[in-house]
């Protein structure tokens, strides 16, 4: 059964998973601890996070205790259904001993070994071609019995978390198939041991015995069930043979039944198991778990969200500092606009001669040429404040500062997506220059935006 | 699977955008800081693009080029005769000055970070003009020689892209892309991908592959949002309180307490969506909501709230009376009908005793049983739906409110209306009244409502606007 083990851990996984979203929804923890889900590389799949995570509130929510009671209990219970199998498989042997005179009807003793176990083989395979209107019922069955077991507040979240994981993998089916398989197996195989011993131990005479039907019937039936285990070497003697049998034959016919019940019960079984568990395996290659349930779905973005790191630290810059000073006095007033024309109000630029944009370092030097000798008395600068303020511009705007006894900073927008960001740089450059009354800041009031 | 992620730097002016970008698509409202004022930004920071366990992708936010005309002119005077044809020289010696650590401080490390990594991601503004400075800018990015992936970023119906797209032309580029940070989109998603895959080949299989993630988490989202609407609907439209009617403080009482359970349900079912889309309440300004200082109102049960989205006051409201409005009283169990009662008994003794039949148990201690109206499950379902339908194009890092089409009369078609008909019935499916069946019929109840909620959040086509 290592296969199994693969399929066993997956599934105790999305319990563990289940069992806290179960209890999280249901208790809604007011005070949750801080998570912080481990963002090592290489990252990891949803499915290993949820269950990382679910560890960690399982003993937070001292939910651990119940879940292995849970388990125990469990175990329990199917040492109780193998300890039953071994009972039934010890009676079923029992029914050759039926009469005291040993004297068995074989196609009698066949159908009693046999014949349950293959009918419900048989509606176990019409079974899994129906899809279940009510699957709850077995889980719900199944949660019943163990609540027996476990009385705990707690343990409800352990068995519900059973119940809806074994549910909403779809694993009901294979889970019991699996269970009801290994129960047949070992009771089947009890009852060939049994049977082994009963024979190797007492004598047995057998016979084809029939009320209702004719010989050549039953000859044929004989001849049939004969060339079931042919292959095996095992064969059984016709109906004739055993009329007048010696005790060499009736003992073949004994080989024969334990070999039927070995092959076609045990045997049967067995492979169906492995069949069974062969599926399980392959399914739980792919079973990881359902993280749109809601009480999950919401912590998978943050689970999945990429860590940030500090690649190139800040260090502050030291020393740079250029100052420039404001000239005393000076002559004319003018205006330029900052980067690129934007229109203004009349009425603002009225009085002032126009030095064109304010672009380019070049455009700062035919200035600083221009007005070396003469400072202006004043300099309007119109910025267009939906355009971002940046070093760049504040560097051409302290460039101005030689140059004019008075700068006035006029933002053109009545509203601008970088306002707020101008007028706290501006402020901040006057206050590092120590402008004082130099430096003039406004702003339009009514704007013909367009 | 082990190949190197790719590194990527997201460059650009300051204020362009960059960590707003990254917010958007790195789905983390988060990450970084984002302000409208210069060098916010001042370190690099790095943040992974991942395909389930694949490391895809390393981006790179990095704080803003300012001074580039400065900074051009500048690197005039590294040129020499070994290095003037070897551009990522030039820029290797600026490194080593000592203006690269004071008064270029700030571009030397986006600069230094741009060597470094596999290509450039340039976010431009497209609402400034192309000012000399830009193109100062783009000048010095390229001297680094990586593929460069312009950007358009602040895009709206209006936007001239126009003069971008011709400047950018003339400097050879002709791969730029469109991404609004205010919304997210799995297609400009795909756009800038597919640029990226252009631009690095050899990067095709990791970045399709995170292409295709993109889409299941899409497609998660929708799904998981689906999910928590239909449990929502079920737990309130199958709650049920018990009250004794000849006792009015009883009543009373016994209204405020089933209000404020299903308020609760609301609020945290309106939680785990925002989250599911990677949003908490804060991030995602739902000033439409009846939201006041992180309380939820009781607005569910209020008439104007239905008349907003449209949904009819029935006739289980009696204004002034008994009953609020929104619950509906089952007097005498008349409303139940028989099969429901039978079907109750049933259930009741399936699951075991305990919460054997609170109809049975009511009917028999004199009380009546109070449940929401279908007015109720109707508001819900539609202010969640309009709410899922924002939130899932809305980018991470959006600013203006969400806004939620309330009065455009969203129709509720007949085969979901007869399944939100349906769940007052079921009485044992509520978890508000502690039920913990996870009977398969509920689930499979919640998985066909899911699936045509589901339906709906995708096929809806003009979800979503960005505020004004
Ligand atoms: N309206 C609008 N605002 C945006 C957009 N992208 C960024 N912003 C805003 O622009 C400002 C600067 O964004 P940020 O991401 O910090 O830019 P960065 O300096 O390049 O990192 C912030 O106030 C953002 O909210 C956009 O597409 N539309
Ligand atoms: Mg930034």
């Amino acid at each position: 059964m290592i296969p199994l083990q693969q399929f066993k851990s997956k599934f105790l996984q999305l319990w563990q998973i289940e069992l806290v979203r179960c209890y999280e929804r249901d208790q809604s923890p007011a005070l949750q601890p801080p998570y912080s889900p481990n963002t090592q590389q290489p990252p990891q799949s949803i499915h290993v996070q949820l269950h990382e995570r679910a560890l960690h509130f399982l003993e937070h929510y001292q939910l651990y205790h119940s879940l292995n009671n849970t388990i125990k209990s469990l175990k329990v219970m199917v040492f109780l259904l193998f300890a039953l199998a071994l009972v039934v498989g010890f009676g079923l042997a029992k029914v050759v001993d039926g009469n005291v005179s040993r004297v068995l009807s074989l196609p009698w003793v066949l159908f009693a070994l046999l014949g349950v176990h293959l009918l419900l083989y048989f509606i176990w395979l019409a079974m899994l071609f129906i899809k279940p209107r009510q699957g709850g019922f077995i889980g719900g069955f199944i949660q019943q019995g163990l609540q027996l077991f476990n009385r705990t507040p707690k343990a409800k979240y352990a068995l519900q978390s059973l119940g809806h994981t074994l549910n909403h993998y779809q694993m009901v089916k294979l889970v019991v198939s699996i269970f009801s398989h290994l129960y047949w197996l070992v009771l089947l195989t009890t009852a060939a041991l049994i049977l082994g011993l009963l024979f190797l131990f007492q004598s047995y005479s057998f016979t084809w015995e029939t009320t209702v039907l004719n010989l050549p019937t039953m000859t044929y039936l004989a001849e049939l069930l004969g060339r079931s285990l042919s292959w095996l070497g095992l064969s059984l003697p016709t109906v004739e043979v055993l009329q007048t049998a010696s005790a060499e034959q009736q003992a073949q016919v004994g080989r024969w039944l334990i070999g039927m019940v070995l092959v076609y019960g045990s045997g049967l079984r067995l492979v169906t198991a492995l069949l069974v568990a062969g599926v399980l395996t392959v399914r739980s290659k792919g079973l990881t778990v359902d993280h749109t349930q809601p009480g999950l779905s919401h912590l998978v973005p943050l689970l999945l969200r990429s860590g940030t790191q500090s690649v190139d630290k800040e260090n502050p810059v030291i020393g740079y500092n250029q100052q420039a000073q404001q000239p005393a006095s000076g002559v004319g007033h003018y205006w330029l606009q900052l980067e690129h024309p934007e229109a203004v109000e009349q009425q603002l630029t009225a009085n002032h001669k126009t030095l064109g944009t304010l672009a380019t370092m070049s455009d700062l030097e035919r200035l600083t040429a221009q007005f070396k000798t003469q400072p202006a008395a004043s300099m309007l600068v119109t910025i267009d404040n939906q355009l971002t303020p940046d070093r760049g511009n504040m560097r051409l705007l302290r460039g101005l500062l030689p140059l004019a006894a008075e700068l006035h900073c006029h933002l053109v927008h009545e509203q601008g997506a970088f306002t707020e960001g101008w007028l706290s740089v501006l402020q901040g450059f006057n206050s590092e220059h120590n402008l004082g009354q130099g430096m003039r800041i406004s702003q339009a009031e009514h704007t013909n935006d367009n | 699977m082990t190949t190197k992620p790719v590194s990527m730097s997201v460059v650009g002016h300051t204020n362009t955008g960059k960590t707003s970008f990254l917010r958007t698509l790195l789905k983390n409202p988060h990450f970084g800081e984002v302000a409208a004022t210069p060098s916010t930004t001042r370190d690099v920071s790095m943040a992974q693009l991942i395909a389930g366990t694949e490391v895809v992708a390393e981006l790179f936010d990095t704080p803003g080029l300012e001074d580039s005309q400065a900074l051009y002119m500048h690197l005039q005077q590294y040129v020499n005769a070994q290095n003037k044809h070897n551009s990522p020289a030039v820029l290797a010696s600026f490194l080593q000055s000592p203006q690269a650590n004071n008064e270029f401080e700030q571009e030397a490390k986006v600069i230094r970070q741009l060597l470094h990594t596999d290509l450039a991601l340039f976010v431009i503004d497209t609402r400034t003009p192309v000012l000399e400075k830009y193109l100062d800018e783009l000048a010095i990015l390229r001297m680094a020689a990586k593929p460069i992936i312009p950007v358009l970023n602040f895009i709206n119906e209006n936007s001239d892209l126009a003069p971008w797209q011709s400047a950018l032309a003339r400097v050879n580029l002709h791969n730029s892309v469109l991404f609004d940070t205010q919304s997210t989109s799995l297609a400009h998603e795909t756009r800038l991908l597919e640029q990226c895959i252009a631009a690095m080949p050899i990067a095709r299989e990791p970045l399709q592959r995170l292409l295709k993630t993109r889409a299941q988490e899409q497609h998660f989202k929708t799904t998981a949002a689906a999910n928590l609407l239909a449990e929502l609907l079920v737990n309130v439209g199958a709650y049920q309180t018990a009250v004794r009617l000849d006792d009015s403080a009883d009543v009373a009482a016994a209204q405020q307490h089933f209000k404020q359970t299903v308020i609760n349900a609301e609020n945290k079912a309106l939680q785990d969506i925002l989250a599911v889309f990677g949003f908490q309440l804060g991030d995602a300004r739902l000033e439409q909501l009846p939201i006041e200082n992180g309380h939820w109102q009781q607005h569910s049960f209020d008439t104007d709230a239905w008349r907003a989205l449209g949904v009819e006051a029935g006739t289980g409201v009696v204004a002034g009376g008994t009953v609020g409005a929104g619950i509906d009283l089952m007097v005498g169990g008349a409303s139940l009908g028989a099969g429901t009662l039978i079907g109750a008994m049933v259930g009741g003794m399936y699951q075991g005793s305990k919460k054997f039949s609170r109809q049975l148990q009511a009917k028999f201690s004199g009380k009546e049983l109070m449940q929401a109206d279908q007015q109720v499950l109707e508001l819900l379902f539609k202010r969640q739906l309009l709410l899922i339908q924002a939130l899932a194009t809305r980018g991470h890092a959006a600013i203006s409110p969400v806004y939620l089409k309330l009065s455009n009369g969203l129709v509720v078609d007949k085969s979901l209306k007869k399944l939100l008909q349906a769940i007052p019935r079921q009485v044992n499916w509520s978890a508000l009244s502690g039920a913990h069946s996870h009977s398969s019929d509920r689930s499979a109840f919640i998985k066909k409502l899911s699936d045509q909620i589901g339906a709906l959040i995708e096929t809806s086509s003009d979800y979503y606007l960005s505020g004004n």
